[in-house]
C-alpha cells in the first residue's frame, strides 16, 4: 500500500507507460449529477459511500526523454483515504509503479 | 479524490494531460467520439485505446473525412494498450483535409474501453489534447449545451505571456457524430480589458459525420473587438450526449503559442480539486460561469501549504469574470478575513461552490496554467462534489 493516510493533499509522483489504476480504500460519496436541461453523462458520479473505488488513466511513460506526474488530491473534508496506484504497461499490472519524485502540495 | 497524470517531452514543449475517471458500468451501448486535427504538414497524433477489462474487448476505430470513413478492426487483449498514429491512419485513408471524425466503437465492454487523443508536431513545439466523448444510445435525447469556458482570442491576454505581436487564431471544431442532421446554436461572450459583448450564431445544419471549423477570427467583421482576449462560447442541440462534439483551440499560424479549452456540458454547485501553479516561470487563471437561470453566490477558496486558506469575498468572482492566482499574491490582496497569499505560495488547490444552490448547481468552471519558459499554456479541471465534505 502506498500514500496512506493523505488527508487534503494533492500528491505529485513522478512516475514512469502505459495505464494507471488507482484503488482508494473506504473512499467517499459523489452526488448523481443530474442537472437537466444539461445532465451530462460525463457526470454520472454515483459512488457509493465506504466502499473501495477505482479511478483509470489511460496513459503513462518513462521512455527515454520523456516523464510522467501523478498527481492525486483527497477531497474529503475530514478522513484519510489509502491510495494504491497500479501501473501496467501490458497484461500484468503491478504495484510497484517507479517512482521518480514525490513532490506532496496541498 | 481527484487524480491525473501531466506526461512531458523533458526539455521541450510537448506536455499532455490525462485525468482519471471511473468506469461507468451504465454506459453499456455507445461509442466514444472524436476529432482528429492536423494543423501543420508537421503535426500528427496519437489515439490511446485501452482495455481495462479483464477480457479480450474487440471492436472498431473509424475516422472519417469528408472523402467517407476508414475502419480498423480492433482486438484489444485484457489491460492492453494500443497507440495508433493519427498521420499514419489519415494518410492510409487517402484523407487529404486537416480534420474529421474519431470513433471508436467496442462490441461489449465500451465501459471498459477508454480512449484519448492527443497531438504534437516537435518541429513546431505544438502539442494538444483531443477531447474524446461518451455517445451513450441509452440517454434521453433532449437539449444539452456543451460549454467552453476560456477561449482565447486573437489579442492574448498579457498573462499568457506570448512575445509581443503573436496573434491567435481561435477556432471551434464541431461535429455531429449522430446519423441524422444536428442542428446547433452558438452564443460567443467575449470579454475585452474594458468591455464585454456577445453574439449568437446560428449554423446551418451539420450533416452526418460532417466536421466543421468555427473561425471565429470572422466574428472581428461583425465587431467583435480586436482587443478582446477571452470568450467563453455555449453550443445548444437537440440529442443525445456525444451526438455533437467540439473542441476549441487558439493557436498562432505556427502553432507555437496557443490554448484549448474543453467543452464540456457538465455543471455542478461544487468544483474542487483543481491545482493552482504560481511561481516566476508560471502563473495560473480560474473563471467559473453561471449557466443557471437565478444568481449564483459564488465563493472561491483557495488552499495552500500545509493549512494556508484563501477566501475570496463572495461573489467577488462573478459569472464569466477570471480571476488570476499570480495577482492575489504580488498585490497582496486581502482575502475576506484579512488574510493575504504569502509571497512565497507557490502551488495548491481551489474550490469554487455556490453558496445559494446547495443541491443542483449551475457553475462551470475552468482554469490555464501559463508556463512562461515555453510560452505554453495548458487547462485544467477540477471535479464537481456534493455539500458535506465529500467527493
Amino acid at each position: 500500500m502506498l500514500f496512506a493516510g493523505i488527508r487534503s493533499t494533492l500528491l505529485v509522483i513522478s512516475i514512469n507507460s502505459l495505464f494507471i489504476s488507482i484503488y482508494t480504500k473506504n473512499a467517499f460519496t459523489q452526488k448523481a449529477l443530474s442537472n437537466p436541461p444539461s445532465a451530462s453523462h460525463s457526470s454520472r458520479l454515483n459512488r457509493k459511500l465506504g466502499k473501495d473505488q477505482e479511478l483509470l488513466i489511460p496513459f503513462w511513460t518513462l521512455e527515454p526523454g520523456w516523464g510522467t506526474q501523478l498527481e492525486v488530491r483527497n477531497n474529503l473534508a475530514q478522513g484519510s483515504l489509502e491510495v494504491t496506484p497500479i501501473c501496467g504497461p501490458g497484461r500484468v499490472p503491478s504495484t510497484s509503479c517507479p517512482l521518480l519524485h514525490f513532490l506532496q502540495i496541498r | 479524490m481527484y487524480a491525473a497524470v501531466l506526461v512531458q517531452r523533458l526539455g521541450h514543449l510537448i506536455s499532455f494531460h490525462f485525468d482519471a475517471y471511473p468506469i461507468f458500468p451504465e454506459f453499456s451501448s455507445g461509442s466514444r467520439e472524436g476529432i482528429w486535427w492536423l494543423p501543420q504538414s508537421t503535426s500528427d497524433g496519437y489515439v490511446v485505446i485501452s482495455n481495462f477489462a479483464a477480457r479480450m474487448v474487440k471492436g472498431r476505430l473509424i475516422f472519417t473525412a469528408d472523402e467517407g470513413r476508414y475502419a480498423t478492426e480492433l482486438a484489444l487483449a485484457p489491460h492492453q494498450t494500443q497507440r495508433i498514429s493519427i498521420r499514419d491512419a489519415v494518410q492510409r485513408a487517402g484523407f487529404k483535409g486537416i480534420q474529421g471524425g474519431i470513433r471508436v466503437e467496442a462490441e461489449a465492454d465500451v465501459a471498459s474501453v477508454y480512449v484519448a487523443e492527443v497531438l504534437f508536431d516537435e518541429s513546431a513545439g505544438f502539442s494538444a489534447i483531443m477531447k474524446v466523448f461518451e455517445r451513450d444510445r441509452n440517454l434521453l435525447q433532449q437539449s444539452y449545451t456543451l460549454r467552453a469556458p476560456l477561449i482565447g482570442l486573437a489579442t492574448p491576454d498579457p498573462m499568457l505571456a506570448y512575445p509581443t505581436g503573436t496573434i491567435l487564431h481561435p477556432n471551434i471544431l464541431v461535429r455531429n457524430a449522430a446519423d441524422t442532421p444536428v442542428n446547433a446554436a452558438v452564443t460567443v461572450k467575449w470579454r475585452s480589458p474594458k468591455t464585454v459583448g456577445r453574439f449568437p450564431l446560428k449554423l446551418v445544419p451539420l450533416a452526418p459525420e460532417e466536421t466543421r471549423l468555427l473561425d471565429l477570427t470572422t466574428l472581428q467583421k461583425d465587431g467583435l473587438p480586436a482587443d478582446a482576449n477571452w470568450a467563453n462560447v455555449a453550443i445548444t442541440y437537440s440529442g443525445r450526449p456525444g451526438d455533437l462534439v467540439a473542441i476549441a483551440n487558439s493557436y498562432d499560424t505556427t502553432t507555437r503559442y496557443g490554448i484549448q479549452s474543453p467543452f464540456t456540458d457538465s455543471l455542478s454547485f461544487m468544483w474542487k480539486g483543481g491545482m493552482w501553479h504560481v511561481d516566476p516561470q508560471h502563473n495560473t487563471l480560474i473563471t467559473t460561469g453561471n449557466a443557471g437561470k437565478k444568481d449564483a453566490t459564488v465563493a472561491l477558496t483557495l488552499f495552500y501549504g500545509e493549512n494556508g486558506i484563501y477566501e475570496l469575498p463572495e461573489k467577488t468572482l462573478a459569472p464569466g469574470e477570471q480571476m488570476e492566482v499570480g495577482s492575489l499574491i504580488r498585490n497582496q490582496i486581502p482575502d475576506k478575513k484579512g488574510r493575504v497569499l504569502p509571497p512565497d505560495a507557490m502551488e495548491g488547490s481551489y474550490e469554487i461552490k455556490d453558496l445559494k444552490d446547495t443541491q443542483i448547481g449551475y457553475l462551470y468552471e475552468g482554469k490555464v496554467i501559463t508556463y512562461k519558459t515555453f510560452g505554453h499554456a495548458t487547462y485544467g479541471c477540477a471535479e464537481c462534489c456534493m455539500y458535506g465534505g465529500v467527493g
